[in-house]
């Protein structure tokens, strides 16, 4: 399970793969098309006997079957018989999407579209009328209502208090106004999603319930996100995607549970501020240059970046590493220029997890990570990526690093990705060899992975190498390790 | 009997297959077992109301996501994805009730979920007739049933 680095890991995050539903049909649609397909060739061997074993399933199973349609197609099981009547009313998670009457979304002014409104209100109603005394844990709306149906919407939000919602999803197909505080009163939520809809700037009261929250395309430039924080007092984790942010973001007030936030691809924002007591993962993903200044975050134990520009290395060792020295786990990954750290740099004397994903350009030397890896006395788990380097050629200027071998001393696990077996690799992999004096294990990819928006990975294989080329390199770094349980694997 | 590592399951017609623990624990049912009485990761495990053909069928399905939890280099996600479809491709919908009963009684969570999801993709976009023909489903309402629920959602039929 070493392979990836998962922020998710024992934290209480904002899962982005979606907290709904939502996500489960969408797969499911898309699975439908070939499966239908492929039902067709087996249809033989599926109907050979005439037994109705399906109905006798528990409700229990047959519950978890229909939390897997879209509405309609549950409720279109209850004519199937008897049986099927009332496990509908047993789901405990509703989600409506309008695109269930057939796709709308192409002419939303058309007679048609409105028919079609009618039609989606008309069933949300009813279904919330027959499903009145239970309890639903999961709510989703995909709509494209306009204005004219804010006051239908606003009852809604105010009726899922009596089911004892725990999680809501809403997403319009147009920006429309979320009346967000009319669910300050909904006791039982504890996940909000929230997509293309604009908030009000401030509230009045405060969203006690709430933990979690996830915006996508919703502007947040005028104050939203202040405002958020400040009347969110139990919240523990908020995710923004795609939101349109101040110049200026600060992350601090009063939401002393806030555990994480993660930004996603948000535009118009040029720095960060944390200044928080508890916040104890922090993610950003941006193409651009990001400020960071972190007057005060005393927990924070994981950070994850993405940011480009020149010299992001030297400005993240410098500068930002003075405001994070309690830094468990750290990944950046950018295109840089430059590896060159040096003794002044700021420690990191906290730091067990180190991934460093760059593209480098040709002067780059790698032996360099030596430097940064001195900042990191802890270190027990490196993985690099300096993808684009050099490749054969010798190196510029050969950097002192190499001569004075540094000892990290608690290194066990190094992953060198993008390996190609080029001079530089196997130099940089005998370097680690001879620097790790714990080393249990240095795995070298010829694959690389790059961490994406929205913080997962993605693997990239461009490279294959062949057997001959692998044993000549096993034989290279062969009694280099200074660690007798070091192994080398190449893969 | 089984060697150290490797536990004994025992399907209800009788018939026995010896795995690796880390395959036998995908199931939520048999780990408790073993966590809680000793005796059980030592001797044979009964799996009550599971024949042998399914009870293989677990396994080839528990061996595959044990070693790529284990080891993610040599199983990737998209190897697990497809050999899922696979899977669940080639059931007839006996085996595929089988194991879904089996599943959940075992709490083989992974595999309930990709069984469940097979089952909502064949009720998908199809009508109440063709429904009930896939699975065999009698229509046993009087026409005046049928009237009364197609009357409470209108808007679903």
């Amino acid at each position: 399970m070493t392979k990836n680095f998962k922020i998710s890991d024992g934290l209480p995050l904002v899962t982005l793969a979606g907290t709904g539903a939502a996500i489960a049909i969408g797969i499911g649609i898309k699975m439908t098309v070939t499966l239908v397909e492929k039902h067709r060739k087996h249809k033989d061997a599926l109907g050979d006997k005439h037994e109705d074993r399906i109905s006798l399933l528990s409700d229990d199973l047959l519950s978890d079957i229909m939390s897997r349609l879209n509405v309609i197609e549950a409720v279109r099981t209850r004519i199937l018989s008897r049986r099927w009547r009332n496990i509908f009313l047993s789901n405990s998670r509703l989600h409506f999407d309008c695109n269930m009457f057939g796709s709308i979304q192409h002419n939303h002014k058309s007679r048609h579209c409105c028919q079609h409104k009618f039609k989606f209100i008309k069933a949300v109603d009813q279904c919330l009328k027959r499903f009145s005394g239970q309890s639903i844990n999961y709510f989703g709306l995909k709509c494209c209502l306009g204005k004219e149906f804010a006051p239908n919407f606003n009852r809604w939000m105010k009726s899922i208090a009596s089911f004892g919602v725990q999680e809501l999803m809403v997403k319009f197909c147009s920006p429309s106004e979320f009346p967000f505080q009319l669910l300050f009163e909904v006791a039982s939520l504890k996940h909000l999603q929230l997509a293309s809809c604009t908030l009000q700037r401030s509230f009045k009261g405060q969203f006690k319930s709430l933990q979690f929250l996830y915006l996508d395309a919703v502007p947040l430039d005028k104050g939203e996100f202040t405002s958020i924080l400040s009347s969110c007092m139990n919240l523990q984790g908020i995710t923004v995607a795609h939101c349109k942010l101040p110049q200026k973001l600060s992350i601090s007030g009063h939401c002393l549970q806030l555990r994480s936030v993660l930004i996603q691809s948000c535009s118009g924002v040029l720095e960060i501020e944390i200044r928080h007591g508890n916040l104890s993962a922090f993610c950003c993903y941006t193409d651009k240059m990001m400020r960071y200044s972190l007057p005060f975050a005393p927990k924070l134990d994981l950070l994850c970046i993405n940011f480009n520009a020149r010299y992001t290395l030297p400005y993240f060792f410098f500068e930002v590493a003075k405001g994070c020295a309690g830094l468990k786990k750290l990944l950046i990954q950018t295109k840089t220029d430059e590896l060159k750290c040096t003794v002044f740099a700021s420690m990191l004397s906290n730091l067990r997890v180190l991934y460093l994903l760059t593209v480098l350009n040709t002067k780059a030397d790698p032996l360099n990570v030596g430097r940064i890896l001195a900042l990191c006395p802890l270190l027990e788990h490196f993985r690099l990526l300096a993808r684009g380097r050099v490749g054969n050629e010798p190196r510029a200027a050969k950097s002192s690093a190499v001569a004075a071998t540094e000892h990290h001393a608690h290194l066990k696990l190094i992953e060198l990705e993008g390996f190609r077996g080029t001079r530089n690799d196997i130099e940089l992999a005998s370097y680690m060899l001879r620097s790790a004096p714990a080393l249990e294990r240095l795995s070298l990819f010829t694959s690389y992975t790059c961490f994406l928006p929205d913080f997962s990975w993605t693997e990239h294989k461009d490279y294959v190498m062949d057997n001959e080329q692998r044993q000549l390199i096993y034989k290279e770094l062969e009694g280099q390790a200074i660690s007798s349980k070091a192994k080398v694997v190449i893969s | 009997m089984a060697s150290k590592g490797n536990l004994t399951l025992k399907s209800c017609n009788g018939k026995e297959f010896i795995v690796e623990e880390k395959v036998a624990v995908m199931s939520t049912t048999i780990k408790n077992m073993v966590d809680v009485d000793d005796s059980f990761a030592q001797g044979v495990i009964p799996i009550i109301g599971v024949d042998g053909k399914i009870l293989a069928k677990l396994i080839e399905y528990c061996k595959e996501h044990a070693e790529a939890d284990e080891d993610e280099e040599v199983k990737s996600e998209e190897y697990l994805k497809k050999f899922d479809e696979k899977f669940v491709d080639e059931l007839n919908l006996n085996d595929l009730y089988d194991l879904l009963k089996a599943s959940n009684y075992l709490e083989i969570t992974k595999l309930l979920n990709l069984l469940c999801q097979k089952v909502a993709s064949m009720i998908k976009g199809k009508k109440p007739e063709e429904i009930r023909r896939i699975f065999n489903i009698k229509n046993d309402f009087t026409p005046e049933e049928e009237e009364e629920i197609n009357r409470q959602n209108p808007w679903a039929f």
